[in-house]
């Protein structure tokens, strides 16, 4: 194996997030012949250029590792065999000549999912309980309480869920002690997962979204799910009812949920936008009955080198001649956001 | 029968809506509804009224007795502490007493989840950011913490305390609890490590609820170097009383960035205007919201008329409250 040779491209804190010492020196244990560039050096000196000089079998890549260029003539002759991108979408990292020139790539699959899950409960709650504009009225004014608190519970409350994967699963385990209502529209899971998780189907986006208190929104962007949320759909939620993005924000028509909202019946938390970062005169920023992330449901720092640690076993399975794991085929690829 | 209520206006209308109390709930009863902030002596209207049941909320009066007599057979408390409207000799000499009972501690421990879930995910830091700042994100807003296999340490192991339990059970949490007035059996039944000592359960926890009664042996418990003592970056979560917390050293604690947390409630309420806690942005803070929510209040309107029920027709009233529970009420 001495002749691989291993390519990181991560930010400083990237590394020292994702892969800390123990498994950074694992990695240089697995690969000796180990290059570390930073995001800017790939940029100073272009992708051909570091490819050709390096010439990497492997490359491990994060959210600021530049995009590999729209090229197929440098696909097929880099000599890279393998990608392993510790965080989850390579939409933007890889463009779709890579894959179709044989390039193996994986992701963090699923690794993380019940992160995302929990940033999912605590929109939900928080979003019920108005906390955002609560906490926001606390620390940059002298607000307290007055007489009238439109608040809610989550207890017993109608959730629907747009979009069943992996994400959606670890949110119905999340909220199995609120004796809550889960449906869900997902037409292509089975109806067995939906019985071993007790959730409800529902036939169509229109009976989601009229009969649930809130909609969590997990569909991933493909050419269908564009815009797949309109104004309609929006307006389908009982009053002062709560929508919340966990997904992608393409998948919703932006202007329409800011529209709907800024009449006041519905509420919203969400962590992904149409455009990001979220242009700073969106009006959604100054909408009291919404809450916003700033694409944060992702692992939080300590849980980044979970990723790291499944990323890393994913170069022992391909050194050893197996397969890695959460492969983003060209299918994949193609349905992913 | 007769039904005397003592609710102002906001209270009759949250926990009671639309018209049912007018009409008594159909029952056969009279109902008389008296505005606490509009009368001039309790006293006087229950002299008037002869009521056999007094309904009552927080803007309720302490209830005298007349004549050396108590003032009814039964005092339906529709929210939780009694303490500033009965005094305890009143229990002593058999009145009936209940309250909201357990209904509201699932909703605290609820807020208690996410103000946790939000301190971890420097949440306050994120609001500036997006909607004061008109940023994106930054170092500060990255979410630094997870729930998920948490060391969590829960001082005050009653009805918040274990509700609480159950909700983070599904994260897989150590769960670690203190609280001298609880049984051994009370602590393996829910799963969680019984603490004996106050000063482990600050030091060792990632994450610190507090969920115990005010009473005079609790009054600021929770010292300076219970806080100082908590692990760098630890979130302190109180969703029980401010007076537990020596606040200024919350505050130098917060603001050194030793600790972050998630507060629903302080020493003075409503929380001074130039409070120094306002601004910290390791801090997450709602305005003692915990247990305060519309459902909630209608939960606990239809546990007081379905008790007044049970009372009428001679049946076991559910949720009363004994002199014992009352020494741990705040």
């Amino acid at each position: 194996m001495s002749t691989r040779k291993i390519l990181v491209v991560l930010s400083e804190s990237e590394k020292s997030d994702f892969l800390p010492e123990p498994m950074w020196n694992e990695l240089k244990r697995l690969v000796p012949d180990l290059v570390w560039l930073r995001p800017e050096d790939i940029v100073e000196q272009s992708w051909a250029n570091v490819l050709g000089q390096i010439k990497p079998t492997i490359m491990v890549s994060g959210w600021k590792t530049p995009p590999l260029p729209d090229e197929a003539g440098l696909a097929r002759e880099s000599g890279l065999e393998y990608l392993c991108h510790l965080p989850g979408s390579v939409r933007t990292l890889v463009p779709r000549v890579w894959i179709e020139a044989g390039l193996t790539v994986s992701n963090w699959g699923s690794s993380i999912s019940h992160i995302v899950a929990e940033c999912g409960l605590m929109l939900i709650i928080s979003g019920l309980r108005r906390a955002g504009y609560w906490n926001l009225a606390m620390h940059n004014g002298p607000a307290w309480k007055g007489a009238d608190l439109d608040t809610q519970s989550i207890f017993g409350r109608r959730i629907g869920i747009h979009g069943f994967g992996a994400i959606g699963r670890c949110l119905v385990r999340l909220l199995e002690p609120f004796s809550v209502k889960i449906s869900t529209y997902s037409p292509s899971i089975p109806e067995s997962i939906l019985e071993e998780f007790s959730v409800r189907r529902s036939s169509s986006l229109e009976e989601l979204f009229s009969s649930n208190d809130v909609i969590v929104e997990l569909a991933p962007l493909t050419p269908e799910t564009t815009g797949i949320v309109t104004e309609e759909l929006l307006r389908m939620i009982p009053d002062n009812g709560l929508f919340v993005n966990l997904g992608r924000g393409a998948t919703v028509d932006e202007a329409a949920l800011e529209r709907v909202c800024a009449e006041g019946k519905l509420h919203a938390a969400l962590d992904v936008y149409t455009i990001e970062p979220l242009p700073a005169d969106s009006r959604l920023r100054s909408l009291k009955n919404v809450l916003l992330l700033p694409h944060l449901g992702g692992p939080t720092v300590d849980q980044r080198q979970t990723a790291g640690a499944y990323g890393l076993a994913n170069i022992e399975r391909y050194i050893r001649g197996e397969q890695p794991e959460s492969l983003v085929t060209i299918e994949i690829y193609d349905r992913a956001s | 029968m007769r039904l005397l209520a003592f609710l102002n206006e906001e209270e009759r209308r949250t926990f009671f809506p639309g018209k049912a109390l007018d009409d008594a709930w159909g029952l056969p009863m009279t109902c008389t509804q008296v505005n606490p902030e509009s009368m001039d002596s309790a006293e006087s209207i229950i002299r008037e009224v002869k009521p056999d049941i007094i309904l009552g909320a927080w803007s309720t009066p302490q209830l005298p007795m007349i004549d050396g007599e108590l003032p009814a057979q039964y005092y339906c408390h529709v929210c939780g502490s009694v303490r500033r409207h009965i005094p305890r000799s009143m229990l002593e000499e058999g009145l009936l007493v209940s309250n909201w009972g357990s209904t509201v501690a699932a909703i605290v421990a609820e807020t208690a989840l996410m103000l946790a879930l939000g301190a971890q995910r420097n949440l306050t830091h994120c609001f500036y950011a997006i909607h004061v700042e008109q940023a994106w994100r930054k170092d500060d807003t990255a979410p630094r913490g997870t729930l998920y296999g948490a060391r969590v340490g829960i001082h005050g192991f009653g009805l918040i305390g274990r509700q609480l339990c159950h909700l983070l059970k599904p994260f897989g949490v150590q769960l670690n609890a203190f609280d001298p007035y609880q049984a051994d059996t009370v602590f393996a039944s829910i799963g969680a490590r019984r603490t004996d000592r106050l000063e482990e359960l600050y030091r060792d926890n990632d994450v610190v609820f507090v969920c115990c009664a005010l009473t005079d042996e609790t009054h600021g418990i929770i010292s300076r170097a219970l806080l100082e003592s908590m692990k760098p970056g630890a979130v302190f979560v109180n969703v029980a009383r401010g007076k537990l917390v020596d606040q200024q050293a919350l505050t130098d604690l917060l603001q050194s960035g030793h600790i972050r947390a998630g507060l629903d409630v302080f020493d003075n309420e409503p929380l001074t205007k130039d409070s120094p806690l306002r601004g910290q942005r390791n801090m997450v803070a709602t305005p003692h919201i915990g247990g305060n929510t519309a459902s909630a209040r209608i939960q606990a309107g239809e546990l007081a008329r379905a008790n007044i029920t049970r009372f009428l027709r001679g049946e076991t009233v559910t949720n009363t409250v004994n002199p014992e529970q009352y020494d741990m009420m705040t």
